[in-house]
């Protein structure tokens, strides 16, 4: 039997998911820091 | 906690693991934090490493306990099977316990029942907080962001959230961490749901609950469980079939298509899994409808599932045709499954610890 496994494996990445939520929240964000209310 | 004694392959599996991959990714760890998944039946732990990929460290969330006499101790080691001792008896964690289990026919202990720390069971914390450890590693810097998986409330169970929410968030924080909690089903939007702008149906579909959520632009606009899962049709399954429930796990897991059940044994697998996303769907539906400040989506949107209950063969298939039975209240453009299913929670969980909300 081997060892406790651990068990590792590479994904893709979450630069592009940073990015998009980046953007989200400037584009949601008022001048003044507050949230735009939406709606 | 203290443990009087481990063997060494123990040792070597922690030092071997979690440790190089905190030097190996020290420098982006300190920009991005960790997320860690703290599922029913597996935890895991992401961290991005150096080359901007992500590494996910899955462990089976079960332990076994085993006489500690000279006999026994001799099996362990001649097959290499690491253990610690733990109130006088040694014990196993991880699929290597699973594996042990299936080969003895016994149960594995399980430090978690239905989505939540298990209440019966005196030593579920200190074996979770050893595999906790195991696969997280410690902060490569005072403070580090973790971002930990918990469940939403279910509908049709009395549980409590809020206990299960404070014991892990007091764990990793005595562990180093700035912990934070995030529910599961936000979390495989936060991972799954970038090309929508986090806006979409996000499911879980985990061991002990499915998880769902509802967001609008990364916001949560519903989020609800329902007290089943994978370990409620192994324990339908075992029912029916007279046999472990550890047994109806590895059968599950045999790489069976619930489409084209083979024998007996997958039947019961395939009626039950069936059942299982008629029920969350269903809920779904009526939550959707019940919801009174829903959004109004302007385009139809993207269905997700993820979790290792969502990996058997045909279950998209079937999700698909039972979301065809029933008259879903919004548009839905695409029913899909998360290309890495198992690690999906623990990678959303990342991305919030990255972006630090």
């Amino acid at each position: 039997m081997d060892d406790v496994k651990v068990k590792t494996k590479k994904g893709g990445g979450i630069g592009a998911n940073l990015e998009r939520m980046k953007k989200l929240r400037a584009a949601t964000e008022t001048p003044g820091g507050r949230p735009a209310r939406k709606g | 906690m203290t443990h009087e004694e481990t063997n060494e392959g123990f040792q070597d599996a922690t030092e071997g693991s979690a440790g190089t991959q905190t030097s190996s990714g020290a420098s982006t760890e300190k920009l991005l934090g960790k997320g860690l998944d703290i599922g029913t039946a597996n935890l895991a732990a992401a961290i991005q490493d150096p080359d901007g990929g992500i590494q996910v460290t899955v462990e089976r969330n079960a332990f076994l306990d085993i006489k500690a006499d000279v006999y026994s101790k001799n099996m362990l080691t001649k097959l290499k099977v690491p253990y610690v001792v733990h109130n006088g008896q040694m014990i196993v964690i991880g699929q290597a316990a699973f594996e042990l289990a299936n080969i003895f026919s016994r149960e594995t202990r399980r430090p978690m029942k239905d989505g939540l720390i298990s209440p019966n069971d005196a030593d579920a914390l200190p074996m979770i907080k050893l595999i906790i450890e195991k696969v997280l590693g410690n902060p490569a810097e005072a403070g580090e962001n973790c971002y930990f998986s918990v469940p939403a409330e279910s509908i049709d169970a009395e549980n409590n959230i809020v206990y299960h929410q404070g014991l892990f968030e007091g764990m990793l924080r005595k562990m180093g961490y700035n912990a934070k909690a995030i529910n599961e089903a936000h979390a495989v939007i936060f991972a799954e749901l970038a090309d929508s702008d986090f806006t979409g149906i996000g499911l879980s579909f985990g061991g002990g609950m499915v998880n769902a959520c509802v967001a609008y632009k990364t916001i949560p606009c519903l989020s609800f469980s329902v007290a089943r899962g994978g370990d409620w049709i192994d324990m339908n399954v075992a029912k029916v079939l007279g046999i472990k429930a550890s047994k109806a796990t590895h059968i599950k897991e045999q790489n069976i298509d619930i489409r084209d059940p083979k024998n007996r044994e997958e039947e019961a697998v395939a009626i039950y899994y069936r059942n299982l996303i008629h029920y969350l769907m269903e809920n779904l539906k009526v939550r959707f409808e019940a919801g009174s400040d829903m959004p109004t989506f302007p385009e139809p949107v993207d269905i997700v599932c993820a979790g290792g209950t969502s990996l058997v063969g045909g279950f998209i298939e079937v999700f698909r045709d039972e979301f065809s039975k029933i008259n879903f209240p919004i548009p839905i453009r695409d029913v899909r499954r998360a290309d890495e299913a198992l690690t999906s929670v623990a990678k959303g969980c990342l991305v919030a610890a990255a972006i630090g909300e």
